[in-house]
């Protein structure tokens, strides 16, 4: 590929006011090519396998005994020793299953096969992209690409795990294998997981790769070159063939340099997409607006307001699984209404941080270096698992003061961090931050970015695509020493080495900055009577977070020197509409 | 001191158990309130009687009789007043150190140590096993302290681990990552150094230090310094310490008028709760580095005059990131 950039396009930006509409997703013509997939087994039980088929939208497919083979996929490929072939039908995954190629397929996929004899094999992508839920029920299993799915499909009943509440409270995701539905699992991102008569057993079809050798000779310049090749291989597996290609713009270097690289090799339109919230709220529109420029895209900026988000928030979080508090969701779904309209692929940046080694593995080496001046904390053996949970920067102080009972009782013991302890210890990875690397791609990827920006862009029929999280750009990153991710201050070092030549200077040097979601400001002002309505109205009466606390919340009586009212407000807000939507409904 | 008005200034450091300090915090804390238990009583009389007066004066002329006398006594109890609050004798004036400390080991025999106080961790090498590949990363920014205590008190909040800041006091303090802590701050060219010390001469020499040292930050990057200054006490008056030693000179980076402060008087940063400490120092970190102007570089020093003025806002920062 040639560095040059193609003409710049002669639009300016356009300014794109993202109102408050119609229910999401119900003018849009536009479909994915797959669908979503599921099942029941074990027995006939069509009327709930047609409740099943219903709950899981336009375009679903069960595996059943005639169609065995049911799969939801996306920008599949299956790679052969220097060759790769795209996936592009049922026909194809036959052969690669029959083959027992499943391991070579890059790509999102969740599959569902059901043999002749009535067992079944349930698989998900290496990374995450598509995922895949379970409920044994005796004395058969029912699988499906959403939760709310299972739900109605009635075969289950609806208990609330109160442990995953304090998960979403801490993470702000709930990750591994539990739900916040009670005997409802899901798939963990590689995993293959057989169920034949009331027995599961599980197998990986890929794990993230193990770190480089301590002390291997290395060399920088054949370590910039590969990942720069991995890097435009995974963008142009993501390219649909004759069409325009959208692609989410923040102006940090991750989006950045993906849509730099669509430019360069897409042959029809890149459209990019910023948001803004309006004015009076911090943005880094001229960063996203540099970067279009240089780049020549058809750049939107969208500008959400907070009439939008509210009026769209419940929709929003019934699309999801799990519930997700960032507080992006709402937002992703109003940028993928406005992106439908003109593309069916939507690229992100998603993946850098976690794979690259952003700022959140910093905290987590000063807890280290620092220990706890007090006695007690010395000698905490689950101090490293405390501090993990403590860097997400969520509610993990906040627990005692603010579950309810039941809830507290059920995360007893050190629960959570006894449960991420074996993560610490993982032989696989010898260098700390190694551990957190890999840590930080499975509970991110699969785990919070993929599933929203699934869940968020299926109502509009667009397919979302995260090139940073393509196998081989992860398997790549493993492989880079500790000294070429951050050097001197630069993070991300050996990434931005190796598309220098792509992006204005002033992008690879600018400092890292979040997305900011202006959560702080509207629960000071606008979005405060609904906070107010729904945590008092709805939450408190759900007996899982104690009332005074909520009050002390929304009074801003919390204490402490950074209280993140807004994030929390946020959080809780999420978690009474998913349990209100999804969980209720 | 009663043990509710011992409790209240437990809960005004610690802001109502959310933080951990010092007992020195708790010192400055209880000289606070001692002040204000003594001055209200007085106070308050004298208003009552000037008020009384002034009843009379506007009874004595609307009976259109001579008002001299209830104007004369009403003006005398205002003047009174106004003389007593600012004399002497209602000077916040500190607790003996001996008292507090009798009083603080009464507490602690009576009720146990109260559970968010400070207590320094004896043994000096690091706890952990040495992770080796730490050594190889940097932080975006680092507070340099003149104390210990003001060390711990960041650390047991957690404000290096919130603010991806390294914390080290000057004399090197914590023993254990001190060194390697250091070496790694050298790594970064873009590193933001902020001195937070006391405002006493080593202090409001420690930003200077800093910047000339090699082993600091010579050449490298520039020292913001946070406080506290002599121009920081005016809402500190009564909570003042004597200064050491008499004689200090208007040398490495303290000034004339400076230096005449310091040679009658110290400042302790223990004297700000813990919860605006770390609110201001945040802030502190938080600003744009436009913000503090060219104006105010003098050989490597940056001086924030604001964070820790006492016009100083205390936000959070405004819009939050997410993730």
């Amino acid at each position: 590929m040639t560095t040059e950039m193609r003409p710049p396009a002669e639009d300016p930006p356009v300014l794109v006011r993202a109102e408050a509409g119609p229910p999401l997703g119900i003018d849009s013509n536009r479909r994915r090519p797959a669908g979503r997939v599921g099942g029941v087994f074990g027995g006939r039980f069509e009327e709930h396998s047609a409740r099943l088929l219903r709950a899981l939208g336009p375009g679903a497919v069960l595996a059943t005994a005639d169609a065995p083979l049911a799969v939801d996929w996306d920008a599949c490929f299956e790679v052969d020793g220097g060759g790769e072939r795209e996936i592009r039908d049922l026909a194809d995954w036959r052969r690669v299953l029959a083959a027992g190629r499943l391991a070579s397929i890059r790509g999102a996929f969740s599959l569902v096969v059901r043999e002749p004899g009535g067992a079944v094999t349930l698989a998900r992508d290496g990374i995450g992209e598509r995922t895949l839920f379970y409920a044994p029920f005796p004395p058969g299993l029912v699988a499906a690409s959403t939760l709310p799915a299972i739900l109605a499909s009635g075969l289950v009943d609806r208990r609330l795990d109160l442990a995953s509440v304090a998960r979403y409270l801490v993470y702000a995701y709930v990750p591994g294998e539990a739900t916040l539905a009670e005997g409802v699992f899901e798939l963990l991102p590689g995993e293959i997981l057989r169920w034949r008569e009331g027995e599961l057993t599980r197998s990986w079809l890929w794990q993230l790769p193990p770190e480089r050798p301590e002390g291997e000779a290395f060399d920088e310049r054949a370590l910039t070159r590969g990942l720069r090749a991995r890097l435009e291989r995974a963008v142009s597996r993501r390219l649909p063939l004759g069409e325009a290609v959208g692609a989410t713009l923040s102006g940090g270097v991750d989006s950045s340099l993906v849509v730099a690289l669509a430019r360069g090799f897409h042959d029809r339109s890149v459209f990019t997409y910023s948001v803004s919230f309006g004015e009076g709220y911090a943005n880094e529109l001229p960063w996203s607006s540099l970067v279009a420029r240089h780049c020549g895209t058809r750049h939107r900026i969208v500008e959400i307001s907070p009439e939008a988000v509210v009026r769209h928030l419940d929709e929003s979080i019934a699309l999801l699984s799990e519930p997700i508090g960032d507080p992006l969701t709402v937002p992703n779904a109003l940028l993928f209404r406005e992106a439908s309209r003109e593309t069916g692929v939507v690229l992100n940046g998603e993946g850098g941080d976690p794979c690259f080694g952003g700022p959140k593995n910093l905290p987590m080496l000063l807890a280290e270096l620092y220990g706890g001046p007090n006695e007690e904390e010395a000698a905490d053996p689950l101090a490293r698992e405390r501090s993990y949970l403590r860097a997400h920067q969520k509610c993990y102080d906040d627990l005692p003061g603010m579950l309810a009972e039941e809830p507290f009782d059920a995360i007893a013991g050190d629960r959570l961090l006894r449960e991420i302890a074996w993560r610490f210890e993982d032989p696989r990875y010898h260098r700390f931050v190694s551990k957190l690397q890999a840590m930080n791609v499975i509970f991110k990827g699969g785990h919070h970015i993929l599933p929203k920006v699934d869940a968020e862009s299926f109502p509009f029929g667009v397919l979302p695509r995260s090139p940073l999280f393509d196998r081989d750009v992860v398997e790549a990153a493993f492989g880079i020493p500790p000294q070429l991710k951050l050097k001197g201050s630069v993070e991300k070092f050996l990434l931005k080495e190796s598309i220098r030549d792509l992006l204005p200077r002033e992008i690879l040097d600018r400092p890292k900055s979040g997305m900011l979601v202006p959560v702080e400001k509207w629960f000071e002002g606008p979005l405060l009577p609904i906070a107010r309505e729904r945590l008092l109205g709805g939450l408190a009466p759900m007996g899982l977070i104690r009332t005074d606390w909520i009050e002390r919340l929304l009074a801003g009586r919390l204490g402490g020197a950074r209280p993140r009212r807004g994030v929390k407000i946020w959080l809780l807000l999420t978690l009474e509409a998913w349990i209100r939507t999804v969980f209720r409904s | 001191m009663t043990d509710a008005a011992f409790q209240g200034a437990i809960d005004a450091v610690s802001s109502k158990g959310k933080l951990k300090w010092g007992v020195e915090n708790l010192y400055y804390e209880v000289c606070r309130r001692k002040y204000r238990q003594k001055r209200l009583p007085v106070a308050g009389c004298l208003v009552v009687i000037a008020v009384f007066a002034g009843i009379a004066v506007i009874a004595s002329s609307q009976r259109k009789e001579g008002c001299a006398i209830p104007a004369f006594v009403a003006a005398a109890a205002g003047i009174a007043a106004i003389l007593a609050v600012k004399s002497a004798a209602f000077q916040r004036a500190r607790l003996p150190l001996e008292t507090f400390n009798k009083m603080w080991g009464q507490w602690v025999e009576t009720h146990g140590a109260p559970p968010g106080v400070i207590v320094r961790k004896k043994s000096t090498a690091p706890e952990r096993s040495k992770e080796s590949d730490l050594h190889d990363y940097s932080f975006d920014r680092a507070v340099i302290c003149d104390r210990a205590r003001t060390v711990d008190l960041l650390l047991a909040n957690n404000f290096h681990f919130e603010n991806n800041c390294a914390v080290l006091s000057i004399e090197g303090y914590p023993a254990g990552p001190f060194e390697a802590v250091r070496a790694m701050l050298k790594r970064n060219p873009r590193l933001e150094v902020f001195a937070l010390h006391d405002a006493t001469p080593a202090g409001c020499r420690l930003a200077f230090r800093l910047a000339h040292d090699p082993a600091w930050f010579l050449g490298h990057v520039p020292v913001i310094d946070v406080g506290l200054r002599p121009r920081h006490a005016a809402p500190f008056a009564g909570l003042l310490l004597a200064a050491e030693s008499p004689g200090v000179e208007a040398t490495q980076g303290i000034s004339t008028d400076e230096a005449r402060w310091l040679s009658k008087s110290r400042l302790e940063l223990a004297v700000i709760r813990p919860e605006q400490v770390l609110k201001r120092l945040f802030l502190a970190i938080s600003r744009k580095s436009g913000d503090l102007g060219e104006t105010m570089v003098t050989g490597g020093v940056v001086s924030d005059e604001s964070s820790f003025g006492s016009d100083a806002g205390t936000s959070d920062g405004g819009a939050d990131s997410f993730g």
